[in-house]
């Protein structure tokens, strides 16, 4: 096939094209994993984490105030999750006597998207900014919720935190935040330093 | 082909969905003060004017004196506990910002052989983002600043921010005299 047949011009045309889509997915995909979440684990670097063997689950705490996150099933499902991942790690869950205190919590802030592409916080699912009427959504603009998870570990004989991972996601609905809750956790989690047996 | 390229690249440059980042460091120091001489510190702690978790913790101001004393103590300085010659201590705040961005229509030109097309471009978005702003001061025994270091960065998310701090203040000890200029 020489690059003047006509075959040859209808087949390069379609693997240019095919090549050039190609390219365009790469990107979109790449750009959308840009503006995926982030997150960022600390640890106390001058404690011995292979002495800590125990933990104990305290605090569930959901501060957002919107059905589809904020109840029982969110809760458990997320705690279920962080349970998980600990005993992945290789610490055994005690009700008494535990090396280490394990808390998460969840904080969101809301933002609705104006005409002009400004992202104005919502206070209390209200717009309350002193240059714009106060108004609710009337399902036309777009808005988004920032929702930041919290796992915190604290050494109960001293009191002290020992090791904290934040995430933060932004999402068009809330409930897609709710649905990723686990998967947040056990990514945090996946930090903690293994405990060998 | 060059014109083609040309236009991927202008594709390749709007369809980023990472704002903008900057990194910005900025090194001022006493000309007067003999730095050969000053061969022990001490830290002093610091302070964070941040609200968010993943900063206001006190992991994140171990993670931070553990990076200034380590870059120090490559700098041939060493910690004490009584009678420093230097003190150093650091300082952040950080402060949200919101940006709308917009993304014009590309045209990619015709080649031989291939139609040319057009690339929609989206309508005006908000782009969140948080600038940081760390400072580091280093004193004299006499309570004198004798060096700062101020980095200013911007990250489209808290974590990312607070990840790269710690490396941040690296790079500003990196340029701490030892010797007299």
């Amino acid at each position: 096939m020489r690059p003047g047949d006509l075959r040859c011009r209808r087949e390069c045309y379609y693997f240019k094209q095919m090549r050039g889509a190609t390219f365009l997915l790469a990107l979109l995909l790449w750009a959308a994993a840009a503006a995926a979440g982030d997150y960022v684990v600390d640890l106390d670097r001058h404690l011995d984490f292979k002495a800590i063997r125990t933990f104990t689950l305290r605090g569930a705490h959901i501060a957002i105030d919107r059905p589809e996150i904020n109840n029982p099933l969110i809760i458990e499902r997320t705690t279920a999750a962080v349970r998980a991942a600990l005993l992945a790690r290789g610490l055994q869950e005690v009700a008494e006597g535990a090396d280490l205190r394990v808390d998460w919590s969840l904080r969101g802030q809301s933002f609705f998207v104006n005409e002009w592409g400004h992202a104005i916080p919502l206070i209390d699912g209200v717009n309350r900014t002193p240059f714009q009427p106060r108004r609710g959504r009337r399902g036309g603009p777009d808005s988004f919720t920032e929702g930041t998870l919290v796992i915190d570990m604290t050494q109960i004989s001293s009191g002290l935190l020992v090791w904290r991972g934040v995430h933060r996601e932004r999402q068009r609905e809330v409930a897609g935040i709710a649905d990723k809750l686990p998967a947040y956790a056990k990514k945090m989690l996946a930090r903690y330093p293994a405990v060998k047996k | 082909m060059k014109a083609r390229l040309r236009s991927l690249a202008l594709l390749l440059a709007s369809l980023a969905a990472t704002p903008v980042l900057a990194a910005d460091g900025a090194v001022t120091f006493d000309a007067g003060t003999d730095f050969s001489h000053l061969r022990t510190f001490a830290l002093r702690e610091g302070t964070i004017q941040s609200a968010k978790p993943e900063i206001d913790n006190r992991l994140f101001r171990q993670r931070m004196d553990d990076a200034i004393r380590d870059q120090l103590r490559r700098k041939g300085l060493e910690e004490v506990s009584t009678d420093p010659a230097l003190v150093v201590t650091f300082s952040f705040t950080d402060a949200d910002y919101s940006q709308v961005q917009r993304t014009p229509p590309t045209r990619i030109p015709d080649a031989p052989g291939q139609r040319g097309f057009v690339v929609p471009g989206s309508g005006p978005q908000p782009l969140l983002f948080t600038e940081g702003t760390l400072v580091i001061d280093v004193f004299d025994a006499r309570g004198e600043l004798v060096w700062r270091g101020t980095w200013r960065n911007t990250e489209r998310s808290g974590p990312k921010l607070s990840a790269s701090l710690s490396g941040n203040a690296r790079k500003l000890l990196s340029k701490f005299p030892t010797r007299r200029r």
